[in-house]
């Protein structure tokens, strides 16, 4: 059993699915089984049902009780004669939903499902409903940011994971020699300006004293290179 | 400040009620209920420690090799800090939550098996508010034994109990409880209609033990 504290109005929004033997309802805010409303009682009326309960909360709900539950509908018959006489009665109900052609219905079958209650009582509910659903949603919210923070990160490691796996492109010694004859501009080139330097600059350097021994470059300055023309 | 049956425990916490003390078969015991901003537990010094107890409602004191009973690993007692020989009590001043901040509403899914809360939800439903035990047969029982005789009811409520954000089997541990959940006398126990009990929003402090809740107080 798992109780949704439940507006007439947060129905326009929620989805009636099966879960295995349970009918439940999915909202914004979370899913359940027995949905908890409250609210003044507008009108009744005797259905094959059992009787027909219409709440304003202050949306309109109505809701049949009793159709599987003799003690219910009992319950819910007393509520109909004494609402013949007052006409200011708030109730507390524990519906289950139920799906039938497309059309959403409300049954309360359980016992006790239905019970009179004080305004307070009612202006009660109403305030700890809201509280949960903020409380519920934040956290749905922070569970989605987290959700998409996590699916970054690992996006991010998976990217830096492929460059690692990645064969690294070499570049040819005609394309490093080109570039530095390029930017030299008179006292040679220093490693940092060579293209792939940053990348792995211990395997660069290797690169430039293998070129210098095979006599395509010298090093003016400590640090410089230049091509030999 | 996770409390293990077995296991040491040092925390700073705030005293959040006068300690009471009680004699149970011939043993004095202490009582108070402490929480570090966060968690609330129950610290409890018997006789000779008890004897030694200088804390009084509102008192920051920092705990240092407090025991968490090892007998609580299998039972539905509430979360305990015990004082024993080889714990140090001492008050300290400094920044600390108020007993408000300290006793703030959290919500029942927030709350993990051994730890107290103050939750406010509605009873969904209620199995029974009495219960028998038959001295005789020395077990719970009907209210007519196998043994054919009547033991007198004990008034405690059993039912659902939901804040909205979950649902739990729950139990008042005393009769006194079971009276401020009710507005009803022990005497009624057997009499009270379940929608007397649902009819409300209750307030309510309890402790989780395997997935059933305990209600200590009642606070509104």
């Amino acid at each position: 059993m798992n109780v949704l504290y439940m507006s007439a109005k947060d129905l326009a929004e929620s989805k009636y699915q099966r879960k295995g033997k349970w009918n439940t309802l999915e909202t914004k805010y979370g899913t359940g089984s027995t949905l908890s409303f409250c609210g003044k009682l507008k009108s009744t009326q005797e259905t094959r049902y059992g009787p027909r309960f219409t709440i304003e909360d202050p949306d309109r709900l109505t809701l049949t009780v009793g159709r599987f539950n003799e003690n219910v509908k009992e319950d819910a018959k007393e509520i109909m004669n004494k609402f013949k006489e007052k006409k200011d009665i708030h109730l507390l109900l524990y519906a289950n939903p139920y799906m039938k052609e497309k059309r959403l219905y409300m049954n309360v079958n359980q016992d006790n499902g239905v019970i009179e209650v004080s305004k307070e009582t009612y202006e009660r509910f109403h305030e700890l409903r809201e509280t949960v659903k903020e409380y519920l949603l934040n956290k749905k919210t922070q569970a989605k940011e987290k959700i998409s923070e996590d699916e970054k990160t690992q996006t991010k490691e998976k990217i830096s994971e492929d460059e690692k796996t990645q064969p690294k492109e070499k570049i040819s010694d005609d394309k490093i020699i080109e570039s530095i004859k390029n930017r030299d501009r008179g006292d040679g080139v220093s490693l940092k300006e060579i293209p792939g330097y940053l990348k792995d600059p211990d395997e660069m350097y290797e690169r430039i004293v293998d070129i210098m021994e095979s006599g395509r470059l010298y090093e003016p300055k400590p640090g410089l290179f230049k091509v030999i023309e | 400040m996770k409390l293990v049956p077995g296991e040491k425990i040092s925390a700073i916490t705030r005293v959040l009620e006068e300690p009471e003390k009680a004699e149970i078969d011939d043993r004095v015991l202490i009582v108070a209920k402490i929480s570090n901003g966060e968690k609330t537990v129950n610290l409890v010094a018997w006789d000779t420690e008890a004897a030694k107890w200088n804390l009084k409602k509102n008192d920051i004191i920092e705990i240092i090799d407090g025991v968490c009973p090892k007998t609580h690993k299998k039972t539905h007692q509430p979360p305990t800090i015990e004082i024993i020989a080889d714990t140090t009590v001492k008050k300290v001043d400094m920044v600390f939550p108020s007993i408000n901040e300290c006793m703030r509403k959290n919500f029942l899914e927030n709350i993990l098996d051994y730890e107290y809360v103050i939750a406010e939800g509605f009873i969904v439903q209620v199995h029974s508010t009495a219960a028998y035990f038959c001295n005789k047969c020395n077990k719970f029982s009907d209210r007519m034994c196998e043994c054919g005789s009547f033991p007198k009811p004990i008034f405690k409520i059993e039912g659902m109990f939901s804040d909205g954000t979950q649902t739990l089997e729950f139990t008042t541990v005393s009769e006194r409880i079971a009276e401020y959940l009710s507005y009803h006398k022990k005497t009624d126990a057997s009499n009270i209609k379940p929608y007397e009990l649902m009819n409300k929003a209750y307030k309510i402090i309890g402790y989780i033990r395997n997935q059933k809740l305990y209600i200590e107080e009642v606070l509104a």
